[in-house]
């Protein structure tokens, strides 16, 4: 009987079945294993109830961000309009997460905990899947300790906190992942039914969801099909093309369910697919002027890489550690000594590699796509490799590993938390409340960025009212100080006794620029500032008609 | 040993002159941001800088030129039934073990030659030596002094012996039944004066110096040789090398005048108008050294040595090919990277002490030196056949005291001895020779100091960070070397077994350690637990 030729074939045959079910990867007697199963599930029910204790504790210690928002509004959308919505290609995510918080809204409210315990029954998912898939490959070890760096992840953490499709997005990569290494692994129709099924759910929850199958492929053509297929033409010449193609689905007997599953979540996927590749936005790049320089590029790919180790923080801090960069050469050195290892786990390396490739590639020409949260599915690859690393160590030498990253991700994430400071924190709800607590009858509220409107909607006391200055003419071209933007600010201000200028996101220079003019508007009316704070990412301004300001010593400038 | 398979030679080769042409665009692009866009800050700084870069850029050059030259000689095999020639096998002994010499000798006596002699060259002298010589019929030759080190010790044996050829061996490295057969047929050219093999370690998985040293020398055996033998620049390596007696004669034998004398009489030979070459098949196993300070005694004789040839005995001459004028100045230029890697060293402290840098850096910077850093590496990845590891970077940048140390004791006239690498570790002599751990250690220590420093002075600031991410990196290559030496009992290199196997040379595979980066099949749990160390 022929030898069937795929990669995978050459696992012997008394371990073809994984026994990542019922077996531990060490040849110990029953009792022992036994023993060593109970020890495992008491272990990663610690983990599971700290990272859910973890998440759910301090969910709501920041504001929600516009996005959250913005999915409050949609999700709550009448069914069949949020569905037109994502026909017309006028709402460019796919609908999974959106559809799922619709229910969940009506089921749980509106609430900032009610709408986070979405993502984070996600997140806490994630810690049981990265287990389950990271025991497949590399044992209970490797489990408990991917389960582990999901559950204590900084980053992880706040996407698990956050009201949107990401932490999702990365429980169906954890399950693509898991199953796409066991379908390799057993060849059983289950596995290629689940895999099939939770990358259709993953390319469902996110857009960058495809980058996770697409490095699949590559893994799974190159090293599962091309390569093994070029090693028998080297043995056997015999028959001719047609006869060897014909022989293909003999050799490699994966290729036939890789394909119905491909072509399955394909299809399915289509469906959205298609709308969403004809949106302007799909063929343009959002932003495709402020690409137009590498440099700043290159600063946003190494941040990336910054907060997936280390989460969110000021930044002073993520600046100071993408200088860090020449680390990175340092680590591609060290790398090369675990080169068997990576090389082994070709499968993640290669997906988890392609993958970022592909997402920092399209940041090049698209400047949103330059985010971390775009690497979401990713994770999983990236987890699992790092996870069967560290299980691979002698056991002291990995528990000093795991303890010294155990006590950077607290402090990191103590920083992330608790820092009011840090600018990735919004700092929205807590200026509004502020704004709010001090609101005299009279006072006039502006605010910019002017897409913050919807926050301001969801948080401000129904009794208040407060402006966004608008940055965006009816040609989406910035005013910056045109004579609208006067005309809106006079239209506004009237005759306020006290203006509060509430100014976000003025890291961003167009922003930045508003703040500016309005600030330099308001003075040349007459205006003083009297207080200002800074919370968060916000800046937080009194200003007061007719009075010699407390601040006008130029600070507020 | 980085062997490539007759089938890919061809695909090898192009693709190393392709990436030898992509990496000098990288380097260009490099090195005209450095030359011509960079801003200068400290002018002393950067000067040094720029001499450092221009003498790794020169390396590099250097060795894409030697890959792209790469040549694969095998001879055919002679049929000695219808040749005369006699062959005097020659096992230079200085006190090395007798369970060492004794497998070595059975390795020589079942070489396949008719008329083939097995000398044991005792510089002990040792009647336990004379014994196994007398076990095995194989001659005994020893003499009353050790006058000429290794090269004098040859010499004596030359004067009593009279085989055509003379195959050196060192007293460790046991030589397979084919390396007659593998090599002879070279000497058909009649200018062909010595034909060097492989210096392969069978205790490259013993620990991480092993595995480090091993790992340089596959790489030095493998692409490096390979390419000196496309340029005619083969030198002599000392051991595992078949010379005609004649052309050794005609320079008045082996050249006691230097502790290096395998690259001497190769240069003497050259000059004498022979030529030399290399068969890249292994044919004999030796080992290495395991412990740092042998490591770094062996590194101290090769560079002594060179550039006592260098400095004092004018290596070129007129008449001397270009290809081969260019690949001995890259070798005596490779004993210089020490005093270029102590500039690395000095940048980044002088920075975060005092703030002074070379260059402004701006965000564009990396854009330039990562593509230049990252093909630079990826060529000689490639070029070792994606079989490379930390250690063989790792060893050559931490020998850096022992480079700076060699030029300055030349320069001083200081007299150098032959040691030879001792075969067992040693207690004593790990503590007789750690002047240079306690370099590393010092080092370790002001590059810590540097980056507290820098920090209290100036805080986290971009400029700061990167540079203790630079220091970082130098610690992690110090901190190894720190810590073997404390610690003889070291974990073994991460090794593949599986990478042992060769068509090329079955017989000899098990030897054959070294890490390639190629993908390998998805493993189950049970098997990745199998492979893990």
């Amino acid at each position: 009987m022929r030898r069937a030729l795929s990669i995978s074939s050459l696992v012997p045959a008394d371990v073809r079945g994984l026994k990542t079910d019922s077996e531990d990867v060490q040849h110990t007697s029953p009792s022992s294993d036994t023993s060593v199963g109970t020890v495992t599930t008491w272990v990663l029910l610690t983990i599971l109830l700290a990272g859910a204790a973890v998440r759910i504790l301090t969910i709501d210690f920041r504001g929600l961000w516009i996005d959250e928002v913005t999915t409050v509004w949609q999700a709550q959308m009448p069914i069949g309009q949020l569905v037109e919505l994502f026909i017309s290609g006028k709402l460019y995510h796919p609908p999974l997460f959106h559809i799922s918080m619709h229910y969940w809204i009506r089921l749980f409210g509106i609430g900032e905990v009610a709408l986070r315990l979405f993502a984070a029954m996600f997140g806490v998912g994630s810690i049981v899947a990265a287990f389950w898939a990271a025991k497949a490959l590399d044992g209970r070890r490797a489990g408990l300790i991917a389960s582990g760096i999901v559950a204590f992840s900084p980053y992880l953490i706040w996407y698990s906190q956050d009201a949107r499709m990401y932490s999702m997005s990365m429980f169906f990569g954890f399950m693509s992942t898991g199953y796409f290494l066991r379908a390799l692994l057993n060849n059983r129709r289950g596995d290629w039914v689940g895999y099939g099924v939770m990358t259709a759910l993953g390319m469902f929850s996110h857009y960058t969801f495809l980058f996770l199958p697409l490095g699949q492929a590559v893994y799974y053509l190159w090293l599962e099909l091309f390569i093994p297929l070029r090693q028998r033409q080297r043995g056997d010449n015999a028959g001719t093309l047609w006869t060897r193609l014909l022989r293909i689905r003999q050799d490699v007997p994966t290729l036939g369910p890789w394909l119905a599953t491909v072509g399955l979540y394909s299809a399915v996927f289509a469906i959205w697919f298609a709308p969403a590749v004809l949106m302007p936005a799909a063929a343009t790049g959002l932003n495709s002027a402020a690409a137009s320089t590498l440099a700043p590029r290159f600063a946003d790919s190494v941040r990336i890489i910054v907060e997936m180790i280390g989460g969110f923080h000021s930044p002073s801090v993520i600046s100071g550690a993408v200088a860090m960069w020449p680390l990175m050469i340092s680590a591609l050195l060290i790398g090369l000594d675990f080169s068997n290892y990576f090389r082994r786990r070709a499968a993640l390396f290669i997906t988890a590699g392609v993958g970022i490739v592909l997402v920092v590639s399209w940041g090049q020409w698209n400047p949103i796509m330059m985010s971390s949260r775009y690497l979401i599915a990713l994770v999983a690859p990236l987890v699992l490799l790092v996870a069967g690393t560290v299980a691979m160590l002698p056991r002291r030498r990995a528990t000093v590993v795991l303890l010294l990253g155990f006590v950077l991700s607290a402090a990191l994430w103590t920083n992330q938390t608790f820092s009011l400071a840090n600018d990735m924190r919004d700092g929205s709800r807590e200026s509004i409340a502020h704004v709010a607590e001090n609101y005299q009858t009279g006072d006039t509220v502006i605010y910019q960025p002017w897409f913050l409107q919807s926050l301001y909607e969801y948080y401000l006391p129904a009794d208040m009212e407060a402006y966004p200055i608008p940055m965006l003419d009816d040609d989406e071209k910035p005013r910056r100080g045109s004579d609208e933007l006067t005309a809106d600010l006079n239209r506004v201000v009237g005759q306020a006794p006290r203006v509060w200028l509430v100014m976000g996101y003025e890291d961003m220079p167009e922003h930045a620029e508003i703040s500016s003019f309005t600030l330099a508007w308001l003075r040349s009316k007459g205006y003083s500032p009297q207080d200002e704070q800074r919370v968060g990412g916000t800046r937080l301004l009194l200003l007061q008609e007719g009075r010699t300001g407390a601040l006008d010593n130029g600070s507020s400038e | 040993m980085i062997l490539i398979e007759h089938s890919r030679r061809a695909s090898y080769l192009r693709t190393c002159r392709l990436l030898a042409v992509g990496a000098m665009a990288v380097t260009a692009a490099y090195l005209y941001w450095l030359l011509v866009v960079a801003r200068v800050d400290n002018v002393a700084l950067f000067a040094i800088l720029v001499v450092a870069e221009l003498f790794n850029v020169s390396q590099a050059l250097g060795f894409w030129y030697t890959i792209s030259i790469q040549k694969w000689i095998e001879p055919e095999s002679p049929k000695f039934e219808e040749t005369s020639e006699t062959v005097d096998i020659f096992i230079t002994v200085c006190g090395e073990p007798a369970d060492i010499v004794g497998k070595t000798v059975r390795g020589a006596v079942e070489i396949r030659h008719p008329r083939a002699s097995v000398w044991i060259l005792d510089d002990g002298p040792s009647a336990e030596i004379e014994s196994i010589a007398a076990e095995h019929g194989a001659g005994y030759l020893t003499r009353s002094d050790r006058q000429g080190a290794k090269a004098g010790n040859i010499n004596a044996a030359m004067a009593k012996t009279t085989g055509d050829y003379i195959l050196i061996l060192d007293a460790d490295h046991c030589p397979h039944q084919a390396f007659l057969e593998k090599t002879l047929g070279a000497f058909s050219d009649s200018r062909m004066a010595f034909v060097q093999t492989p210096q392969v370690y069978t205790n490259g998985s013993t620990n991480r110096v092993a595995a480090g040293a091993n790992c340089q020398q596959a790489l030095f055996y493998g692409p490096i040789l390979r390419g000196r033998a496309g340029g005619d620049a083969v030198f002599s390596c000392g051991t595992n090398v078949v010379f005609k007696r004649s052309s050794l004669d005609s320079i008045g034998g082996m050249p006691e005048d230097s502790i290096t004398e395998d690259l001497r009489v190769s240069l003497l030979l050259l000059e004498k108008g022979y030529k030399s070459t290399y068969v890249p098949t292994v044919l004999a196993q030796g080992l290495g050294p395991t412990t740092v300070s042998d490591y770094f005694g062996q590194q101290m004789r090769w560079a002594r040595g060179g550039l006592e040839i260098l400095l004092k005995r004018g290596p070129f001459f007129r008449g001397m090919k270009r290809s081969a004028v260019l690949l001995y100045a890259l070798g005596f230029q490779y004993w210089f990277t020490g005093w270029a890697y102590s500039i690395y060293l000095i940048l980044p402290i002088v920075n975060l002490v005092f703030g002074l840098s070379p260059f402004h850096v701006p965000n564009n910077h990396p854009l330039f030196f990562i593509p230049y850093i990252l093909v630079t590496f990826f060529t000689l990845i490639y070029a070792a056949d994606y079989r490379l590891s930390f250690s063989a970077i790792w060893f050559t940048l931490a020998a850096f005291p022992v480079h700076v140390w060699s030029l300055i004791s030349v320069l001083l006239g200081k007299t150098a001895t032959f040691v030879v690498t001792p075969k067992v570790a040693s207690a004593a002599r790990r503590r007789g020779a750690s002047r240079f751990q306690h370099v590393h250690l010092l080092v370790t220590l002001v590059l810590v100091g540097a980056c507290v420093i820098g920090v209290a002075l100036r805080g986290f600031t971009p400029s700061v960070m990167s540079n203790i991410a630079f220091a970082v990196g130098h610690i992690i290559i110090m901190q190894g070397f720190v810590r073997y030496h404390r610690q003889p009992a070291m974990a073994p290199a991460i090794i593949d077994e599986r990478d042992a196997a060769s068509p090329a040379l079955a017989p000899l595979a098990s030897h054959e350690q070294g890490v390639s980066l190629l993908p390998l099949p998805l493993l189950s749990a049970e098997q990745n637990e199998e492979k893990a160390v």
